[in-house]
């Protein structure tokens, strides 16, 4: 079945097989996931996001019209379900009463080189996670998942003109961002 | 081409990625263009600096584990439905959320009662949240408290209306002729959330401090 195109694998589920949602999930978890990542920062939120994903797919894909590719709207649940996820953190913060349930992020310090590389990767990841949602959505499948304007405005719901804007707004940020970092230091 | 039209076009034309013949014309106006030019620099920088960012992987086995967590969260969902449930237990939602309710009130900060004008910690969250995102979270947090009621999937999409916010309660997923009613918080809707102004999240933050005091 790995041979099926992704529409084909939806007009099988929707014909009741439901192996062909699990090679839909085998063939989008790294794209999902890694989404989920650049929004999320940290593994175990992304992984809360990636399995919620294919949750809300596997309920709303009888509904699938073909009105867009499949990998479109999962990048549509993904990038809504990351945002839901990171409000919610943020309220959580407010409210302060997660504090007991958090860990702190205990990944080790490495030396040297790495350690320099690890800062330099935690001020980007704190600059990205600093924009504005638009600005952050379009930043992330622009970069890093490098589509196509006309898909990342399928995505976003969004007009293709806004989104140039949006992109060179957010990569002057967290330059921005980063720049006073390094002065502050 | 003006400049900031170029300038919209920069980021991709330093990745590489800005196609023909759009990618001749940013050269030749770059040509002529100081400010343009300077700003492909300052680009160019960003996109050095950004491009050495890679994250790092996930756990070596985490991969072939989704599909099969996935999975098992979906079997989990398949556990009967609100209306399915015994009467006395369909009971327990608004108990819940009564009890969410005071749990959430009585963690809010209550502004200083010193006549100054204290700045509230909600105010920017809330101004940029919608109802069913609160009532998301506030399932979640009910999930984490020892006292939490049991409540299944299908319940929490039930539940449209955060009473921290709007103070009705509606259950409109469960069915849609039961919209419970509670007017706690006066009349703030849940359909306004998205669009409160800055006086409106004054009465708000008012009618929470009250409340809070209770």
């Amino acid at each position: 079945m790995t041979d099926r195109s992704d529409l084909e694998l939806v007009q099988l589920f929707q014909n009741g097989d439901e192996s062909a949602f699990n090679h839909l999930v085998l063939r989008y978890q790294e794209k999902v996931y890694w989404v989920a990542r650049r929004f999320m920062a940290d593994h175990d939120n992304a992984d809360d996001v990636t399995q919620e994903v294919f949750i809300k797919a596997y309920g709303s894909l009888n509904e699938f019209r073909r009105e867009s590719s499949v990998y479109t709207w999962l990048y549509r649940i993904t990038v809504n379900i990351a945002l839901n996820s990171l409000r919610r953190q943020k309220i959580r913060e407010a409210f302060r009463i997660d504090e007991l349930f958090d860990a702190p992020d205990t990944e080790s310090v490495a030396p040297d080189e790495a350690a320099e590389k690890q800062e330099e990767r935690s001020l980007i990841e704190n600059a990205i996670a600093r924009l504005p949602e638009k600005q952050k959505s379009v930043f992330v499948l622009r970069y890093y998942e490098e589509l196509p304007y006309e898909d990342i405005a399928k995505i976003l719901k969004t007009s293709v003109g806004g989104l140039k804007a949006n992109y060179f707004h957010a990569v002057k940020k967290i330059q921005e961002y980063v720049r006073r970092a390094h002065e502050t230091y | 081409m003006h400049t900031r039209h170029i300038e919209y076009l920069l980021p991709d034309y330093v990745t590489g990625r800005l196609e023909e013949p759009l990618r001749s014309g940013v050269a030749s106006h770059l040509e002529e263009c100081a400010e343009c030019k300077g700003e492909l620099e300052t680009l160019r920088h960003a996109f050095q600096t950004i491009g050495g960012s890679d994250l790092k992987p996930p756990p070596g086995a985490y991969f072939s584990g989704i599909l099969p967590g996935v999975r098992e969260r979906l079997e989990q969902r398949k556990s009967p439905s609100v209306l399915a449930r015994p009467l006395i237990t369909r009971f327990a939602l608004p108990l819940a959320v009564g009890v969410l309710a005071f749990v959430l009130l009585t963690h809010i900060p209550v502004p200083a009662n010193n006549g100054e004008t204290a700045q509230n910690p909600l105010r920017p969250v809330l101004s940029g949240v919608g109802s069913e995102e609160l009532m998301e979270i506030a399932l979640d947090q009910m999930h984490r408290q020892a006292f939490s009621i049991s409540i299944g999937e299908n319940e929490s999409s039930a539940m449209l209306a955060v009473p921290i916010l709007s103070g009705k309660y509606f259950l409109t997923d469960v069915d849609s002729s039961v919209v419970w009613e509670d007017p706690l918080l006066g009349d703030i809707a849940m359909e306004d959330l998205e669009t409160l102004t800055d006086a409106d999240l004054e009465v708000l933050v008012a009618r929470l401090s009250e409340r809070t005091s209770l």
